[in-house]
């Protein structure tokens, strides 16, 4: 079964997520902020990161860093979430290698049809960036 | 009469002569415009002490002091001071040009030889510099407001898009929670739906969308205002773009019987344009073709050469609405401009949609434009630039840019 980490501080899109991936068979764990995030990742070995971008405690750019630098996460594909519209933030993404990133209101389909992608290392060719 | 009319005017007189001092003051005594006061030192540093104190309007000062000369004297006070604040009038002795050169340098206000010293020289001198400094400071004084103004504008335009972005930020995430958890029931992940509760959920859902569209529109109308709206065009087909932005819309052309059809040219070259940006402003023009176009109807969407100008391509959305009144065509650009209707499930939306396609269109170095007759229908038209074409021109630049 594969583990998904969800990093977002909103309780209620975190029991959103679930809800659609739990219903796909996949494991769920939550970091509520991102100073747990990395904690929690190293913790459970997720197989991908859907990652919130504007969180107290630092942001999720800065997250995908410290996952992308640790030994343990090196490797793991990141999608991004984000309810914000600063510019530059997709190419941000792109930038970190990102395996997707999304606007709030998110579509689920698209978002389990990015997850399923990048779990199968189609993240180049899924078209979700 | 002319008393009361005399502006209030303090000298201060730096001379170690007490006879000359005695002499300037009495030429001044009766001067016709200001009601003169006199501070009297024979002490450059006492000078100096005096300006910081009583803040004389004008000073008088003899080049030769027994502790400071005139330049040193106007170096502290300019130190102090900065230079412009107190007008001094240098009083040089005979064959001292250079002097004079120098002191006029270092921000001596005017000077007067001291064997041309007269009532009507120093009366003159008098008016001359605290006029001179008058102006200097009332034109000083609009410069600093301007800037203060200038600045306050520019920390408001910052704060209004950083709200925009903040409220934009708090309002998605709750809507986001809205419109996931009905679309999780909608999907049946809890359980299977009658076809009344499929109906009602779709609507909220739909409702969701609508209102995360409004929220975006309203950001870029704030970075319209605020000239902060960008596109980054690159070199791409118009053909992929145009169809799946009429494939989007079919479902809801199909829902109110409306033919949705577009006829695209196969030979066209390729394009220089943000695709986002314009599915965006095919998707608005779309929208509002449908929207006003009856069931029957028909909506064309078509993409050819532009034949008045051969370096674009000209994109065009047809309906058979009800179309626009001459006189609101001229307005229907503007910002906030809405369809006046009697039917408001015809108008709607906040007005701000043909206002962003005009500013991104604007911004690809197209244009956007309208002709409609009232009863037939409208057709809207914009162009884009042809990649090959726009080689030597500012759009190229912006790709690299971009780039």
């Amino acid at each position: 079964m594969k583990k998904i980490l969800i990093v977002e501080d909103d309780k209620r899109i975190v029991m959103a997520l679930k809800v659609r991936l739990q219903a796909q068979s996949y494991s769920v764990v939550a970091a509520y902020d991102a100073a747990l995030a990395m904690d929690v990742a190293v913790k459970h070995q997720p197989d991908l990161v859907l990652l919130d971008i504007s969180m107290p405690g630092g942001n999720g750019f800065m997250v995908a860093e410290r996952l992308q630098n640790s030994p343990v996460t090196m490797g793991v594909p990141i999608i991004f979430l984000t309810a914000s519209k600063q510019p530059g933030l997709r190419e941000k993404a792109k930038e970190l290698g990102a395996a997707g990133f999304f606007e709030k209101p998110y579509e689920a389909e698209e978002l389990l049809d990015a997850i399923a992608k990048a779990l199968n290392g189609l993240a180049n060719v899924s078209g979700y960036l | 009469m002319i008393a009361e009319t005399k502006t209030p005017v303090q000298v201060l007189i730096v001379d170690d002569n007490p006879v000359d001092r005695e002499i300037y003051q009495r030429f001044l005594m009766a001067h016709p415009q200001y009601a003169c006061s006199f501070l009297e030192t024979e002490l450059g540093m006492q000078g100096l002490a005096l300006c910081r104190t009583a803040h004389p309007d004008c000073v008088l000062l003899d080049y030769q002091l027994p502790d400071l000369d005139g330049l040193e004297f106007l170096a502290q006070l300019a130190d102090e001071q900065g230079v412009t604040s107190i007008p001094v009038i240098m009083l040089t002795g005979r064959g001292s040009e250079i002097v004079v050169a120098e002191a006029m340098r270092s921000g001596a206000a005017d000077y007067i030889p001291k064997e041309a010293v007269s009532r009507e020289s120093l009366e003159r001198a008098l008016v001359n510099v605290i006029e001179k400094y008058r102006l200097r400071a009332a034109v000083e004084e609009q410069r600093r407001q301007l800037e203060q103004t200038n600045a306050d504008l520019l920390h408001k335009n910052k704060e209004i898009h950083s709200f925009y972005h903040m409220l934009s930020h708090e309002l998605k995430t709750p809507l986001t929670v809205v419109r996931e958890f009905v679309a999780i029931v909608l999907d049946g992940l809890v359980g299977p739906l009658n076809e009344t509760q499929r109906e009602y959920l779709h609507l909220a859902k739909e409702s969701c969308d609508q209102m995360a569209l409004g929220f975006n529109d309203l950001l870029d109308a704030t970075r319209i205002d605020t000239g902060k709206l960008r596109v980054t065009p690159h070199r791409t087909g118009i053909a992929d773009v145009v169809q799946q932005s009429v494939i989007a819309m079919t479902p809801q052309a199909q829902d109110e019987g409306i033919r949705l059809q577009h006829d695209i040219d196969p030979d066209l070259p390729e394009v220089l344009i943000d695709e986002k940006r314009i599915a965006q402003v095919l998707a608005n023009l779309l929208s509002n073709a449908l929207k006003f176009t009856p069931a029957g109807g028909e909506v064309l969407v078509r993409v050819s050469d532009d034949p008045q100008r051969s370096a674009y391509v000209l994109v065009s959305v047809r309906d058979t609405g009800r179309g626009i009144e001459p006189e609101q065509l001229s307005y229907i650009f503007d910002r906030l401009y809405q369809v006046r209707s009697d039917d408001t499930a015809i108008a709607g939306g906040l007005g701000l949609g043909l206002h962003i396609c005009h500013e991104v269109v604007r911004l690809h170095g197209g244009e956007i434009w309208v002709e409609s007759t009232p009863g037939k229908g409208s057709t809207f038209f914009f162009t884009v630039p042809k990649y090959e074409t726009c080689s030597t021109s500012v759009t190229r630049e912006r790709e690299e840019i971009a780039l």
